[in-house]
């Protein structure tokens, strides 16, 4: 199992240079690049000075050919160095590392969440097919499929927000102006509320697909010889259902699971917009905004390295969880 | 359906996939739903426009909305029903070619003298009598009817400049279906290619194409999409942006025609055609094409879905398509500031791109029942 | 001395109500402990739903039991309660399918699905692991200790089939259902698994059923046949008679498919379905 595992991250690696390489490209070839070598173009909005300037193309590698800056930067990035902010000079590594905890506590319950959800109620649907419970849940859990998650989001904030209707929860921010003057447990509820309508706009679109994949899962696996098997055995339909079916339809399951963490990095890019929470996607606009280049570099790199890995777990977990798949 | 004692019609691969299409309630209607927003983003201009269809001046009718159409209004009001009747008439030797040849030249000819008449002049209050159009507003016309609720005369209210929302939607449907449509168009011709190719010939390319996938899988397709606008400082270019979600998201058809090809190869028949002389070209266009389009197209039409949402978030965090070329995204975007007092400017297009991604998804799902193999037959 | 199964005018329908497809259209038999009986009948012929119905396993809808009694024991399983069913299937009535690499659950080691048979219907087992092994044993797989907790697909159809085999043994049933259990095998495959059931008919008290299209595995097997043609049964009786003076040209016909050795051929003989009636 070791050396799967050993012989797996050797392969990524190649995956892992390509990556930086299109990264890499990707930047070289803006043509913000071009304009501050010729001299003109404000990088963002600022204006700079000669000597500005200078340092920026230093600092970009656009002095160097671009096998040689390239060289330079992945070298940096063994080091784990993804170089400095152009808006502040902190450390693009700090700057992520800020942002990163509130993103992944949204994405993550939000996918804890439907997963805990959705499997029951597609399990439940496959169980009572073709009656009123399972056309129900697929006609509501396809409804909601479709609906934009920002559109979702505007209606609960009107709704259920500010607003001229009900005022429940906190339109924007991740805590109060005054959280900080609060013992534990009521700065725990006030950051809960602050997060309960974007967990829900994040929550209910992996909800609706993930219902109903693990309904088709389920009944694919009810469709198989060995439930007649098990029938005959005399198994009661309980442990037919719950011991024999659900392992089977689980499998699928769990590989999907892990293909949904690269979701923790950048999945939350609109909702944090629209509810101005301070994590990963404002940093994302932010940058984008600057033409702060070295963030955005780090940015989508760690979002890629993240995705590679997930899909290493993905398939590891596959190997762990089936007992036909061998290590080959 | 009893066939005892009957006689069997027979039906062909597409009739067949047609027929049970056809029997999902969901995807008919959902189908017909889409027609009538094509037809909607397609004659925009004569749905929602402050100039009116007909004018009774002291010289006769006038038409006034015609002089205010683009050079492109006019490009397509002309030859989409020219290639159709070129189409239907194509038996007849050189005939209709001749007659195309010379409606091409005659309208390009016109339009390269004439020039749009873009006055701001509405007609809504003209003297005479005047047939408008049924939104008499054009989209990006100020008013001083600011923020004001639905009501018979702007049956979708007005924004924050007291722009009709309703002319706005009609416009903008244009604006996000087009791009919708276009950005899957490039999708599939990248990565249809690109992925039978490689289940074709195998070999390195085959290789080469699948790493390079992986590579490209590895970003999260909404960052990349942001970064790439972003660092090229495109936002409001309607061709980057369709460009950019059109390669951003190929990798799934390529992945899919290359498995479907793979599974096709290893059947007989393309041997059988090989051997019969069938040169390359051949057999992937005439044989392994056809095969594969089934899933195809299912994916494409959920890939349509996808751009049209991929595109009204980019509109609505201001990285997409802007006034005056609309989308509904970004009027969406505008909603969200007054969104507690006027909800009518979220509530329009908001429901809209829900009324269209719902109808492609339920298309898409009814297309995949339809084509799939495995399930009972009827 | 009452008969271990009685089966009497049985009838299963499949679709609408008014235009039934007739699966099983009121066929008798019966059968003796410890006797073995082959149903033979071509596909479509409504052997394998009968075989099903004799538990219950038939799902309900889309199936209708339309008439008939099925008496298991003096007790008629049409009519009897889940828990009751329950303890029928797997304890009295065990079955063997046509395809055991499908009909085993593949995430779950043999020597697990073994052991849950044996833990729900013989509790009173405490040494349970002696007992899966001696019925791996029991069933010609060699080293059972070793092979408890391989998974289905590490072993080939032969021994998979013999799998499904020792579990139905392990809880001792009164009446083995077999449907066609070598078809998916084979030929060399089919006789050892023939032959393994020849031994256990021996060997055990337990009737067995056997449910095949193929006549050839009928005549040193079964004590009895009954052929089923659309739904009905056109002939019963013991092997020897029937093989020697078939009454029925289905029956004939069946017989006369099963190629001989020695016998110069120069077409495969197919059945004229419009000579029978």
């Amino acid at each position: 199992m070791t050396t799967y595992i050993l012989r797996r991250l050797l392969l990524l690696i190649p995956t892992l240079l390509g990556i930086t390489l299109l990264t890499y490209i990707l930047v070289r070839c803006s043509p913000g690049n071009a304009a501050l070598i010729r001299g003109g173009g404000a990088l963002g909005s600022h204006a700079m000075s000669a000597e500005a300037r200078e340092q920026m193309i230093h600092l970009l590698g656009l002095d160097k050919p671009p096998i040689e800056a390239y060289g330079d930067w992945l070298w940096r990035l063994l080091h784990l160095d993804l170089g400095q902010s152009f808006v502040d000079h902190r450390p693009v590594a700090d700057k992520i590392l800020e942002r990163l905890p509130l993103t992944v506590v949204l994405m993550g319950s939000s996918l804890i969440l439907s997963y805990l959800i959705a499997i029951p109620l597609g399990i439940a649907a496959a169980i009572k097919r073709g009656q009123v419970l399972d056309r129900t849940i697929s006609f509501v859990v396809f409804s909601l499929y479709s609906i934009p998650s920002f559109a979702m989001a505007l209606m609960l904030i009107l709704l259920v927000a500010g607003g001229d209707y009900l005022n429940l929860l906190p339109m924007f921010g991740k805590e109060s102006i005054f959280a900080e003057d609060l013992s534990f447990f009521p700065w725990l509820w006030d950051r809960i509320q602050h997060l309960i309508l974007p967990v829900f706009c994040l929550t209910y679109g992996t909800l609706a697909s993930i219902s109903r994949y693990s309904r088709v899962s389920m009944l694919d696996a009810l469709g198989q010889d060995f439930i007649r098997t098990a029938r005959a055995k005399g198994l009661p339909e309980r442990l037919v259902l719950f011991r024999h079916a659900l392992r089977n339809a689980l499998i699928p399951i769990i590989t999907i699971f892990a293909l949904d963490l690269p979701g923790l990095i950048g999945g939350a890019i609109i909702i944090e917009g629209i509810f101005s929470l301070p994590g990963m996607g404002q940093l994302i606009f932010m940058s984008l905004d600057a033409q702060d280049i070295p963030t955005i570099m780090g940015i989508t790199l760690v979002a890629a390295v993240v995705t590679l890995f997930s899909y290493l777990l993905a398939d590891i977990l596959y190997v762990v969880v089936d007992p036909r798949i061998s290590y080959e | 359906m009893s066939t005892r004692g009957h006689d069997i019609q027979q039906e062909g691969y597409w009739q067949r996939i047609g027929r049970r299409f056809n029997e999902n309630a969901y995807g008919r209607i959902a189908f017909r739903v889409i027609l009538v927003l094509f037809a909607i983003a397609a004659f925009a201009p004569f749905i929602a426009n402050s100039h009116a269809i007909i004018r009774y001046g002291d010289n006769g009718p006038e038409f006034p909305i015609f002089r205010s159409l683009e050079a492109i209004e006019w490009r397509f009001l002309i030859y989409v029903p020219l290639a159709a009747a070129v189409y239907f008439l194509r038996k007849r030797q050189w005939l209709p070619y001749i007659v195309a040849i010379l409606a091409i030249a005659a309208t390009e000819t016109s339009l390269a003298l004439t020039h749009p008449v873009n006055d701001a002049t509405n007609d809504r209050n003209y003297g005479g009598s005047a047939i408008m159009p049924p939104i008499p507003y054009s989209p990006n016309e100020s008013s001083p009817a600011q923020f004001s609720p639905p009501s018979w005369q702007h049956w979708c209210g007005t924004d924050y400049t007291g722009r009709d929302i309703a002319a706005r939607m009609v416009h903008g449907a244009r604006t996000s279906l087009s791009i919708g449509f276009v950005a899957v168009s490039i999708a599939l011709l990248v990565g249809v290619t690109l992925g039978g190719l490689a289940g074709f010939y195998r070999g390195w390319f085959d290789i080469a194409l699948f790493r390079f996938i992986e590579i490209l899988d590895c970003f999260p397709p909404l960052l990349l999409i942001l970064v790439v606008i972003g660092v090229f400082n495109s936002q409001n270019n309607m061709f980057v942006i369709m460009a950019v979600i059109g390669l951003t998201s190929w990798t799934g058809l390529a992945r899919l025609v290359r498995g479907e090809f793979l599974r096709l190869v290893g059947q007989p028949f393309p041997q059988a055609a090989r051997a019969l002389g069938a040169g390359d070209i051949h057999i992937i266009l005439r044989h392994l094409l056809p095969n594969a389009l089934g899933p195809i197209l299912v994916s494409a039409t959920f890939g349509v879905a996808s751009a049209i949402l991929i595109e009204s978030s980019l509109s609505f965090l201001g990285f997409g398509m802007q006034a005056p070329t609309s989308s509904w995204g970004d009027i969406l975007s505008d909603a969200r500031l007054y969104i507690d007092f006027a909800w009518w400017l979220a509530f329009f297009p908001g429901l809209a791109i829900l009324i269209t991604i719902m109808s492609y998804n339920f298309v898409g799902e009814a297309l995949r029942d339809a084509v799939d193999p495995r399930l009972k037959v009827k | 001395m009452p008969s271990l199964l009685s089966v009497e005018n049985l009838a299963i329908q499949f679709g609408p109500p008014d235009d039934p497809v007739r699966a099983v259209d009121g066929i008798t038999f019966r059968m003796e402990p410890g006797e073995t009986l082959a149903v033979v009948g071509e596909s479509g012929s409504g052997k394998s739903v009968s075989a099903l119905a004799l538990t219950r396993l038939l799902a309900a809808p889309p199936a209708r039991y339309v008439s008939g009694r099925i008496n298991f024991d003096g007790r008629d399983v049409l009519k009897m309660p889940e828990r009751e069913l329950r303890e029928l299937r797997g304890a009295k009535i065990a079955y063997i399918f046509q395809e055991p690499g499908s009909s085993l659950n593949p995430v779950f080691t043999i020597g697990y699905q073994i052991r849950e048979a044996i833990e729900l219907h013989r509790p009173d087992v405490r040494d349970v692991t002696a007992e899966i092994v001696s019925a791996l044993d029991q069933v010609g797989i060699r080293d059972p200790a070793s092979r408890l907790n391989d998974y289905p697909h590490q072993l080939s159809g032969g021994m998979q089939q013999r799998v499904m085999i020792a579990m139905a043994l392990a809880c001792k049933p009164r009446l083995l259902v077999a449907d066609e259990p070598t078809t998916a095998l084979d030929v060399t495959i089919q006789k050892q698994i023939m032959d393994l059931l020849k031994q256990l008919k021996g060997s055990t008290n337990m009737a067995i059923l056997l449910i095949t299209h193929n006549f050839g595995l009928v005549s040193d097997f079964a004590d009895r046949v009954v052929v089923m043609f659309r739904g009905k049964i056109v002939e019963a009786g013991p092997t020897a008679e029937i093989l020697r003076n078939p009454q029925h040209p289905y029956t004939r016909a069946l017989i006369d498919c099963v190629p001989k050795l020695g016998q110069k051929q120069r077409r495969l003989k197919t059945i004229d379905y419009a000579g029978i009636k």
